[in-house]
């Protein structure tokens, strides 16, 4: 029931009328389809052989047209009216498949959209945690499972139950005893498919399976075939495939064995039902019980009840495994969103301060930062240096409010950030991170995705302080090369210098580099320095680095170890002390000199 | 990766059917030829069945029920139509058995045909085609391919003999009422293909869609941490909203255009039907027909749309399935670039069937003579190369990424050969042996090791699978990878993952040391890992290497700068040449390129000790 709630929430007003008006539709669908074998056999029993007319339903239409003499002179009066009949079926058919699809999409859409959005405003703890590949399948093959059961299951099963329900309703008022032998099969043909259907399921998955760990074993050889050349084990690894293979063909063939099994017996039980209903039509018709006519309706019947019952096993055996699909989007949607745009919205142009602050994850016992205070003043260019793992990247995260500091707190212009709208804290603190993500689209739009009002002027401006207009020149589209699986593969340091020319484009007063020119040698990442220098005054840099060339020029430098300050100064006050600043400088020197 | 795989799929799409490419691949089927015919007699004689029915209740309502037949036959009727099911369900068993042998047993013979080729296809052939490329080959082309020749095919067969027997029988029963029901065929017939084709089409477009939209998840999942720091939250979530109402669109068409099939199908036959009513019903009238055979004929004209569909349907997919033949054949015509003269194998074997017992020892010195080489026509990378290696000694190539570094050492393995020149092993051009005999001498370590899934046992033993236990154990101990191991928690039956994931770079990387000092090669090539691992780690690995190259020639595309320095000659690598060689100190001395090389590497080394001396504590 919290199933069915999940999907109704999701659906438009339209939509909800639509899905309950789509009943209807089926409904009328159900009529008009058992209707055509009612005027076959009025028109066998009542024109043609001229038996009385028993039901008054049939006196009404029947006067309505003329009566049966009139009919019997003028045969194609029936005709036309069955033409009418089908042409209605026809619209109503029409109706429902066209519903379903519009419904499912609807809803589906519907679904996607919130997911997406939802899963954009998680926090970034989440997404730290969160397993890529699974969240993937959740949002594509478990949405998809829910498109299925609204795109044709659902009125599948309202077809099912209402053509049984009205058509044995029929067959009873026309011969109750005859009517209670076509009923004989029904439940095991309903049980029969619905536990065959869980079984080949079964199969299904095993083969699945294994397919799985073929295709991983092809893989495997494919990304070693160096190691497997130089080995020379060409022979090993073809009879390791083979296995595989073999233990995939196995299980398939297994499967589409018990599907014929399943095909088979289902199909004996219910043509078996028809041949039932046929012998007793015979006899009943013989000892004067039925008429032809109505022998007619029974067998046609019949064949339109056994088939959607043997469907309605297989859908309902497949019912769970919608369920399980909401149930695992529910559990992301669940999932709290952060709040970035309540808060307050102070000038940034000014100074930050971290106040005693300490910090440590949700699932950690150690503190990843302890007592961290220190000043950086609006306009000035600061390092950040410390061994990896010293908290260094934390320290950006607290600043940019992606995490919360466990203690103290951190000001800019007085105001603590977490106070702060965060949308309005991150549009004013650039940060390139050290593997920055670029979206498959051009790099032009990679860059203009930071402001999307930027001239083409203003990006290329963007490129040059980030010292990469003239790789992306020298590529044969220039900006609209396509980045990523069907673009070029930027290396590294092209990715870095990217996305800190988006960040550039940006225009923040705050710029952060945590470790984002790592990948980029030593005279880049000067020039890139050099040039967002020219910026400065108008721009506070914080430049988290592990090299002593990119943290020499700050105007202040702050050694972080284990989580602590354990120094700071500018680089001529650091080099005159002992401690890792001096020891990775004397490295230097020395390193200079050691020709032996 | 589906994207990319849907984009390829396009280019290569085309609408006409080529008949050359299907002849090929029937040609393929050849061993399943048996089994096919009798699908295909199966599907005949089911579609005979399945036109039975309509006959049957004609003789049920004319014979029993109008004209009261004897209870004999009666007996008779019923235990024919009895009969008529068993047999029915018995062919449905064996076509869908007989079908999914013919599925699953082409798929498994072409997979296995594929794969032997890519093992021996030379790696010209991998440079061009990603792993990912091929993969598809493997499993999606192929799974399509199997699909439809064991399914359509035998359709076909259904289609044809309904049809054919439907009309016989409405023919020889009453040919004026049969051409009622005939005369819609042609519009049937139109009614299937228009339909079929835009269908499929139409399947085609929400299925590029879709795979969009997969695409945009995986990106907005994937860059949701940039995304953050951007605020591109609400951009983002706008343009993913264009995208699926694109997607909502396209499939509502598409569905609306499938929901509009069965309906003008319905109303075509209930022409037909109501025709036949009129025509019939007269005839019954005038006592020159009896009800049944009427009912016959109404339920004969709703049973030409099925298979006309099928065999439009067939068509359709053919065409989809085109490309996937293609490529596949084509994997299949793949010659491999680098294969032994027929003298050798004669003498040594191939690759798959070896003859161990004519390898002759290896005593590992090597000659670069005269060496020419190029990847591609327009760029020589080496041009008339010259170096000689005596047995045991250590050779380090030195160089940028890209340098050409392992150039050398692809023309040393055997992946390419030299365009021009010649390289000698123990004085003999290597051409003159098996390209298995220098692979069974041969130990090889990459910068990014590569383990198979299986225990660290098998993956130690790779290169020796008759090893005993102690000595895999004697081999993991040499390199310093015994103690690591031991703590694991099933020791050496741990199981190492995909790819040895389960393992950390520097575990994995200790495993691939002893798999090649296990196989005890006389010629080693090593390409050392730039990546730093923890500083522990790194000593024993350090040691390792030692001894690793102890007693062998060994090529080493080096990083460590112990490595390098003790290496008895140097190549230094540039922009594809050999700049400088010599010794080390020669070199120094020098104060050439190799000098400002060894400086910086020299310094980064250090700085890295400093900086990652707290590996382990990171997140």
């Amino acid at each position: 029931m919290n199933n069915l709630r999940f999907l109704w929430k999701n659906a438009s007003r339209s939509i909800r009328i639509r899905q309950i008006l789509l009943i209807f539709v089926v409904t009328g669908y159900v009529l008009l389809g058992l209707l055509s074998p009612l005027v076959f056999s009025y028109i066998i029993d009542n024109v043609i052989d001229l038996q009385p007319i028993t039901s008054p339903v049939t006196q009404y239409f029947s006067d309505l047209l003329g009566g049966p003499m009139y009919i019997r002179e003028h045969l194609w009066v029936g005709s036309l009216v069955l033409l009418g009949i089908s042409v209605l079926y026809a619209g109503f058919m029409f109706v429902r498949g066209r519903w379903n699809a519009l419904i499912s999409e609807s809803v589906s859409e519907s679904i996607r959209n919130r997911l997406y959005a939802h899963l954009q405003m998680l926090p970034y703890a989440y997404h730290v945690r969160a397993k890529t590949g699974d969240l993937i399948q959740r949002s594509t093959s478990d949405i998809n499972t829910i498109r299925r059961f609204l795109a044709g299951q659902f009125s599948e099963m309202c077809y099912a139950v209402l053509t049984s329900a009205i058509a044995v309703s029929i067959l009873f008022s026309i011969n109750p005893h005859i009517a209670w032998y076509s009923l004989v099969s029904l439940p095991p043909i309903f049980l029969f498919a619905f536990i065959y259907f869980k079984k080949m399921h079964r199969d299904f998955e095993k083969a699945d399976e294994a397919e799985g760990l073929l295709s991983a074993k092809i893989q495997e050889n494919l990304s070693g075939m160096r190691v497997v050349r130089a080995f020379h084990k060409e022979q090993f690894e073809i009879e390791k495939v083979d296995e595989a293979n073999r233990t995939y063909r196995d299980l398939i063939h297994k499967a589409i064995k018990n599907n014929a099994m399943y095909w088979a017996l289902s199909d004996l039980l219910c043509i078996g039902q028809i041949l039932l209903i046929v012998i007793i039509g015979i006899f009943a018709c013989r000892r004067g019980d039925l008429s032809v006519g109505n022998f007619w309706v029974f067998t046609t019947y019949e064949s339109m009840i056994v088939y959607p019952m043997r469907q309605l096993g297989r859908i309902l055996s497949d019912f769970g495994k919608m369920t399980v699909s909401i149930r695992r989007i529910q559990e992301v949607m669940n999932e709290k969103e952060e709040d970035t745009q309540t808060g307050c919205e102070p000038d940034m142009r000014q100074d930050i301060e971290f106040d005693h602050v300490s910090f440590k994850y949700d699932d950690g016992t150690n503190h990843v930062l302890e007592d961290v205070s220190m000043k950086i003043p609006y306009g000035k260019t600061v390092a950040i240096m410390g061994p990896t793992g010293s908290g260094k990247s934390s320290l950006v995260h607290l600043l940019t409010g992606l995490y919360k500091p466990t203690s103290g707190e951190i000001r800019v212009g007085g105001v603590p950030v977490t106070r702060m709208k965060q949308s309005w804290l991150r549009r004013h603190i650039g940060i390139v991170l050290q593997e920055p993500f670029l979206f498959s689209r051009t790099i032009k739009e990679n860059i203009r995705i930071a402001r999307p009002g930027a001239s083409d002027e203003e990006i290329y401006e963007a490129a040059k302080k980030a010292d990469v207009h003239d790789v992306i020149m020298g590529f044969d589209k220039g900006y609209d090369t396509p980045v990523g699986e069907k673009g070029v593969t930027l290396s590294g340091g092209q990715k870095q210098r990217v996305a800190i020319a988006r960040t550039v484009l940006n225009q923040s007063p705050v710029m952060i580099f945590d470790d984002s020119l790592s990948a980029v040698d030593t005279e880049t990442d000067y020039a890139i320095r050099e040039s967002l220098k020219k910026m400065s005054g108008s721009l506070t840099m914080i430049i988290i680095t592990q090299r002593i060339s990119s943290a020499k020029d700050a105007d202040r430098i702050f050694i972080l170890e284990d989580g602590k300050i354990t120094a700071s100064g500018t680089h001529e006050e650091l080099i005159a002390r002992p401690g890792l600043y001096k020891r990775v400088y004397d490295l230097q020197t020395k390193g200079g000199e050691s020709d032996e | 990766m589906s994207e990319t795989q849907a984009f390829k799929e396009e280019e290569f799409h085309n609408e006409s059917l080529d008949v050359k490419l299907w002849k090929e691949i029937l040609h393929l089927l050849k061993p399943m030829k048996p089994i096919m015919i009798k699908v295909c007699v199966i599907m005949a004689v089911l579609a005979m069945c399945d036109a039975c029915y309509p006959v049957f209740s004609r003789i049920a309502v004319n014979h029993f029920i109008i004209e009261h037949g004897t209870d004999t036959e009666l007996g008779w009727f019923i235990a024919a139509f009895a009969a008529l099911i068993l047999v029915q369900s018995f062919l449905v068993y064996w076509m869908i058995e007989y079908s999914g042998q013919i599925e699953t047993g082409f798929s498994y013979e072409l997979r296995k045909q594929l794969f032997e080729k890519l093992q021996l296809l030379s790696f010209s052939y991998y440079d061009k085609n990603p792993v990912g490329w091929i993969m598809s080959r493997l499993t999606s082309d192929i799974n399509r391919l199997s699909e439809i020749l064991a399914w359509s095919f035998s359709d076909l067969f259904w289609g044809l003999t309904t049809m054919i027997v439907i009309t016989l029988v409405m023919l020889v029963t009453d040919w004026k009422l049969a051409l009622i029901v005939l005369g819609t065929i042609p519009f049937l017939a139109v009614i299937a293909n228009w339909f079929e084709k835009r269908i499929l089409r139409n399947y085609r477009d929400v299925r590029k869609t879709n795979s969009l939209i997969t695409g945009a998840f995986s990106e907005g999942i994937e860059g949701a941490k940039t995304t953050k720091t951007l605020v591109l939250e609400e951009q983002n979530s706008r343009e993913f909203r264009n995208l699926t109402k694109r997607m909502r669109v396209k499939s509502v068409h598409a569905g609306t255009i499938s929901a509009l099939m069965m309906p003008t199908v319905t109303t075509l036959s209930y022409i037909a039907i109501g025709a036949l009513l009129w025509q019939g019903g007269n005839k019954v009238l005038l006592g020159a027909m009896q009800f049944g055979t009427l009912l016959m004929f109404s339920q004969y004209a709703q049973s030409f749309f099925d298979p006309l569909r099928t065999i439009a349907g067939l068509m359709a997919e053919m065409q989809m399935a085109q490309a996937s033949g293609e490529r596949v054949l084509s994997l299949l015509k793949e010659e491999p670039k680098i294969t032994d003269t027929p003298e050798v194998i004669e003498q040594y074997g191939t690759i798959l069937n070896p003859k161990t017992e004519n390898y002759p020892e290896m005593t590992g010195d090597i000659e670069f003579e005269d060496v020419t080489f190029r990847y591609i026509p327009e760029e020589t990378v080496l041009d008339h190369f010259n170096l000689k290696v005596k047995a045991g000694s250590t050779v380090a190539l030195v160089g940028e990424t890209g340098s050409g570094k392992s150039t050398i050492v692809n023309l040393l393995c055997r992946f390419y050969e030299p365009v021009e020149g010649s390289i000698k092993i123990d004085g003999k051009d290597y051409r003159e042996y098996s390209v298995g005999w220098l692979h069974d001498h041969l130990g090889y370590v990459l910068q990014t090791p590569h383990l198979f899934s299986g225990t660290v046992l098998e993956n130690i033993r790779y290169g020796r699978p008759e090893a005993s236990e102690e000595e895999v154990i004697e081999a993991a101990k040499t390199v310093n990878a015994d103690t690591f191991i031991q703590k694991l928690d099933k020791g050496y039956q741990t199981d190492v993952g995909e790819g040895g994931n389960r393992l950390s770079t520097g575990e994995k990387q200790l495993i691939s040391f002893a798999r090649a000092v296990l196989k005890d090669p006389k010629l080693l090539v090593l390409d050392e890992a730039t990546s730093s691992v923890d500083t522990e780690s790194e000593q024993k690995i350090q040691d390792a290497i030692e001894v690793l190259m102890k007693g062998r020639t060994s090529f080493v595309v080096a990083h460590r700068l112990s490595t390098i320095v003790n290496a008895d000659l140097i190549l230094v690598m540039k922009d594809g040449k050999i700049s400088e060689q010599g010794t080390h100190a020669g070199l120094m001395a020098k104060k050439g390129y190799y000098y400002k090389l060894y400086t910086n590497r020299f310094m980064e080394e250090e700085n890295r000790k400093i900086m990652s001396k707290k590996e382990n504590m990171s997140l």
